[in-house]
């Protein structure tokens, strides 16, 4: 059997166009360069405000949680004399120091739920014991919040619990001056009911006082507050 | 006189030896081809250059950002593209990302607030305001927000929302080269705010979102933009 033999001049052709393909290729390979920016960080900042009991408390009031976010029996007196002749007192540091960012304003708001106790208390009369419970002292930060933001809401011709909770008041109480990162503000309240102000309040009969803060930056929000608050006339 | 034979036949063979070597001489010069050599020195084949710069620099690092951020905070940078090379690019490409950096301040310990969210969830709390190409002269060549939809349904134009939509852009305006003139690429964004008319508050509540603004509180995300300069129109 023969064996064919490509002559070594045939091969030229082949190695011709391998060099065209080679330099076409070349030829289609386009220039680019590419920059970028990078590291552009964008975080959030963190606004956690934190109570604190510090007394001096009285009554049964409480002076043992510091720095929480839920704080309880701040205010309470389960045993309240009807005849006005005790006040149950306490501050509540707010604080800012879990934060890194300046709160634009504090907002103060007070709510009340009834707890009564016993055969003599009277079902579904909360309003009318909020009113039995006059406000002998309100500030904070410092300023004396009777003078400058709470007003006789009930028109009953004195300051009681209901009136934090109504009208201009409340309104009052939601745009207070704001904390600094770090920074601490103290609510001072002082509260003492007299049940024979209004007929049908008397012994057994009471409510449960929250005490709320919230801290704004922007339209960021954090809510803590002082829960169970009882002031039940004994 | 006769010649004998054999010195005859020797005479002959000497003869045409000789002819045949000085035949063999003077065909082996005829043979040799001509050659020339001649040298055409210093002709440089060197190529052309496509340079591209961000703000006069190869990479912009943190040219804009927000740490520390509550809502409505903004931030905004005018990038200076430019072609220093001496090839003319046919267009710019834009590639956009971002990845979670939550290096900057921790978590709130608050309950209500502890929300860890991932890079893309992040980014969903960071609205994009404007987003735009602009020619030599600062006019709007291209609204790259015009085509971004509000895909996560939060109320807003959000990182998330571009990268999802337009994380690659081609085919923009390139600048001229050895830096004749200058393209812009413009970004502004402003952390969400739930207060806002247009924010859907919980509107968008996946994974570790509750739909609220506080959610970005703690966390972070680092945003790149890759541009490209292309010679030609098919890259």
């Amino acid at each position: 059997m023969s064996r064919s033999r490509i002559p070594l001049s045939g091969l030229l052709p082949v190695v011709m166009i391998c060099t065209c393909l080679a330099t076409f290729q070349g030829a289609a390979a386009f220039y680019a360069d590419a920059a970028a920016t990078r590291e552009n960080a964008v975080a959030g900042g963190v606004l956690d405000v934190k109570l604190s009991e510090v007394g001096p408390a009285t009554q049964e009031s409480t002076t043992d949680e510091t720095r929480s976010d839920a704080v309880r029996d701040t205010w309470e007196d389960a045993n309240h004399a009807t005849d006005g002749s005790e006040t149950v007192s306490n501050v509540l540091a707010v604080n800012n120091s879990a934060s890194d960012l300046v709160a634009d304003r504090a907002n103060l708001t007070i709510s009340f739920v009834e707890n009564d106790s016993g055969i003599g208390a009277t079902a579904g009369n909360a309003p009318n014991t909020s009113r039995t419970i006059g406000i002998t002292k309100f500030t904070y930060a410092g300023t004396d919040l009777l003078a400058s933001a709470v007003a006789d809401e009930n028109g009953n011709d004195r300051i009681d619990l209901e009136d934090l909770t109504l009208g201009e008041t409340a309104s009052n109480l939601s745009s207070l001056s704001g904390l600094g990162a770090t920074e601490a503000a103290n609510v001072s309240l002082s509260l003492s009911g007299e049940a024979g102000l209004l007929s049908g309040v008397g012994s057994g009969d009471g409510v449960d006082v929250t005490v709320s803060v919230t801290l704004h930056a922007a339209s960021f929000a954090d809510r803590d507050a002082s829960i169970d608050n009882t002031v039940r006339y004994g | 006189m006769r010649i004998p034979e054999a010195l005859l036949t020797r005479d002959v063979l000497l003869s045409l030896l000789l002819v045949g070597s000085v035949s063999l001489a003077l065909g082996a010069g005829t043979w040799a081809f001509l050659q020339d050599t001649d040298r055409s020195q210093e002709n440089a084949l060197v190529g052309g250059t496509l340079d591209l710069k961000l703000d006069g620099a190869d990479t912009a690092t943190a040219a804009f950002g927000l740490t520390d951020a509550k809502p409505t905070d903004s931030a905004s940078h005018n990038f200076t593209i430019t072609n220093e090379g001496d090839v003319a690019a046919d267009h710019v490409e834009l590639s956009f990302g971002f990845a979670e950096n939550d290096t900057g301040v921790a978590e709130p310990t608050d309950t209500d607030l502890y929300a860890e969210l991932n890079g893309s969830e992040t980014a969903s709390l960071i609205k994009v305001t404007q987003f735009e190409y602009r020619n030599d002269s600062g006019a709007v060549v291209e609204d790259l927000l015009s085509g971004v939809s509000d895909e996560n349904g939060n109320g807003v134009v959000d990182l998330q929302d571009v990268q999802s939509q337009g994380s690659s852009l081609d085919g923009l305006p390139a600048p001229q080269p050895n830096g004749a003139n200058a393209t812009y690429l413009v970004i502004a964004v402003e952390i969400v705010n739930d207060d806002g008319s247009s924010f859907v508050a919980g509107g968008n509540i996946e994974g570790n979102l509750t739909g609220y603004d506080e959610d970005f509180m703690g966390d972070g995300v680092n945003v790149t933009i890759k541009v490209t300069l292309n010679q030609d129109a098919s890259q």
